[in-house]
């Protein structure tokens, strides 16, 4: 198990729960770690902030930096009439920060390694641009295909372009993150096992498995900056394409 | 810890939710997968990932779908993804992001209010301590005021009252030489009197007999008016 | 006179400077407490290395998802209207040109769409659209 690069990304169902037209939804580890998840976030935020002192403790000025961090994003990026989406922006960068921290932890299963899951808040979040565009700004909304100032003869083309550009958000968006943390648990994977089947091998083994274990140290400091990172760049990327969504052109 | 958990568990139901299961992909990875499985490393586990039909699970990293993009997961996934995201979403907007902005707004207000306070006592101070500079400066000018005020009406009193009484003193000098005036012209009028009488008595004496009395004082007045 | 007011006078001369010297002092922190707080005002809008990071993550794939959806729609064009490969070749091409433009968005290159639709804003209008189809 532990020289398979790929087991940590298996699917386990722990029971099933219905069968909808043929299709089964099971209780599996995946959906046990989404919900660790919500509760750790959940339980962070909370006890972090029992005492609310004014002179915050470690735990609670860690809670108040990320929230505080996560407002300013959305307010630098979508202005202030963004805030309305600060519970939703905050909930995002919450899922998949502490996704991404519970895939460091070993044998814990990456929710976040999984493209359905990141695809799903991808969508999710054009979803909510579309969605809001059209009900605030109605066929205005469309506008933002339709850049001003171009030749008619080439409008169709930049059009085009555009609506492409558009449609390549939920994409890039949820196959970075996916990939990211993907390539992220192999890589740590693989060295972890050369180090162990190095290590196994006696003396000689041993001594040969410090770089690897080294790698393996350096590369554990990268995705812990990884982890954060990408839910950085997926909570500031949703701000940008919220703030399409509020002021698609005035 | 939870591998073991999970194939404990899926040990126990595999064969319930693999009759049922109409999977696409089952059936032709099923066939494989026993022989795949007992070569892998992960042996140990291969007895029981091969006895539940979890399609992606024995037949990832030897050939069967990549987990990440096994679609036989993608339902459920999504399912609870929905239910977990959901709730989280509504813990946050109901319960957690008020909770942590309230305390930040908290802070933020009262460092604002007490900077606030702190420049408004500043300034208060500023303004008390220029008032009391102004007052001195009054008090003092008015004292200086008051001093010269005080020096003139002494100095003028003084005069007054010197004035008043040299002019009072002039007058009891006045009166004075009036009287001595009139004393001297009484004691000259006397004068001729005594005289009279002085020369009648020494007239008698001499003569034995007493002179008439206008006479002696035409004789006197004569003598006098000489 | 003249002297016991000078006797005051002096007296009251150091209390004041006592007092000035702590109102200097309070006014210097009450000064410093507001520049830091416009240093942390400034600072949340410029969180330079974090940003750089940012970005450095994004570009790579912001073309790769320009150039795969641009694939991908070609591919159901062709599968729905039957125009195989031209639907493919010229969404290929589309989504290479998206791919470009997604990236220098993402540089700050170009004005994003929102920034874009303007009215009154021509001639960056133009170069923004040229950029794009480069």
């Amino acid at each position: 198990m532990a020289n398979d690069p790929i087991h940590q990304f298996q699917i386990q169902k722990l029971f099933t729960v219905a069968d909808v037209g043929g299709v089964e939804i099971a209780f599996t580890n995946s959906a046990l770690f989404m919900f660790l998840t919500v509760g750790a976030v959940a339980a962070f935020l909370y006890f972090s902030t029992a005492g609310r002192a004014l002179v915050p403790s470690r735990w609670q000025s860690a809670a108040e930096l990320s929230y505080e961090m996560v407002a300013n994003m959305l307010r630098d990026g979508a202005g202030k009439e963004g805030m309305r989406f600060f519970p939703f922006v905050f909930s995002l960068f919450m899922f998949v920060l502490f996704a991404n921290l519970f895939g460091m932890v070993p044998y814990f299963f990456t929710v976040t390694s999984h493209i359905i899951v990141t695809f799903a808040l991808a969508i999710l979040v054009i979803g909510t641009v579309v969605i809001y565009g059209v009900m605030h700004h109605g066929t205005h909304f469309l506008g933002l295909f339709v850049p001003k100032g171009v030749p008619l003869a080439v409008l169709p083309l930049v059009s085009a372009i555009e609506v492409i550009s558009f449609l390549s958000r939920p994409i890039s968006l949820s196959v970075r993150l996916f990939a990211n943390m993907l390539a992220g648990h192999i890589t740590l994977k693989v060295f972890a096992g050369f180090v162990g089947s190095l290590g196994a091998l006696g003396a000689l083994g041993i001594g040969g498995a410090i770089l690897p274990l080294a790698m393996v140290v350096g590369l554990t400091a990268l995705e812990f900056l990884v982890a954060f990172l990408q839910a950085y760049v997926f909570a500031i990327l949703t701000c940008m394409y919220l703030n399409d969504a509020l002021h698609p052109g005035h | 810890m939870s591998f073991f958990v999970t194939e404990a568990l899926a040990q126990e139901s595999a064969p319930a939710p693999a009759a049922p299961a109409p999977d696409t992909t089952a059936p032709q990875t099923a066939p494989i997968e026993p022989p795949l499985d007992a070569g892998a490393p992960a042996d140990a586990h291969g007895a029981a990932e091969a006895t539940h039909s979890e399609v992606g699970h024995e037949a990832a990293g030897h050939g069967g779908p990549f987990p990440p993009f096994d679609p036989s997961t993608f339902a459920s996934q999504l399912v609870w993804l929905a239910i977990s995201f959901a709730l989280l979403y509504l813990l946050m907007k109901r319960v957690l992001a008020p909770r942590v902005g309230s305390i930040i707004e908290e802070r933020a207000g009262r460092i604002a209010d007490d900077i606030g306070r702190a420049e408004r006592l500043r300034e208060q101070s500023d303004a008390a301590i220029a008032s009391y500079e102004k007052a001195l400066a009054e008090a003092r000018s008015q004292s200086q005021r008051i001093a010269a005020e005080a020096t003139e009406a002494a100095k003028a009193e003084v005069a007054a009252e010197r004035a008043r009484i040299e002019a009072q003193l002039g007058a009891q000098l006045a009166a004075a030489e009036v009287r001595i005036g009139e004393i001297k012209s009484r004691a000259l009028a006397e004068v001729g009197s005594i005289a009279e009488e002085t020369a009648a008595e020494i007239v008698a004496t001499l003569s034995g007999s007493a002179p008439q009395r206008d006479e002696v004082a035409g004789a006197v007045s004569a003598a006098l008016g000489k | 006179m003249a002297a016991p007011d000078d006797g005051t006078g002096g007296d009251g001369k150091g209390e004041e400077a006592a007092l000035s010297e702590r109102l200097r002092q309070l006014d210097a922190r009450l000064g410093q407490k507001r520049s830091e707080r416009q240093a942390a005002e400034r600072g949340r809008s410029a969180r330079g290395g974090m940003q750089g990071m940012g970005l450095a993550v994004r570009v790579s794939s912001e073309f790769a998802a320009g150039v795969l959806v641009g694939a991908a729609l070609g591919w159901v064009v062709d599968y729905w209207a039957g125009t195989t490969p031209w639907g493919l070749i010229i969404l290929l091409l589309l989504g290479f040109a998206a791919g470009v433009l997604n990236v220098l968005r993402a540089l700050g290159k170009v004005a994003g769409p929102e920034t874009r639709v303007r009215p009154g804003d021509g001639p960056r209008n133009g170069s923004g659209g040229d950029a794009g189809r480069g």
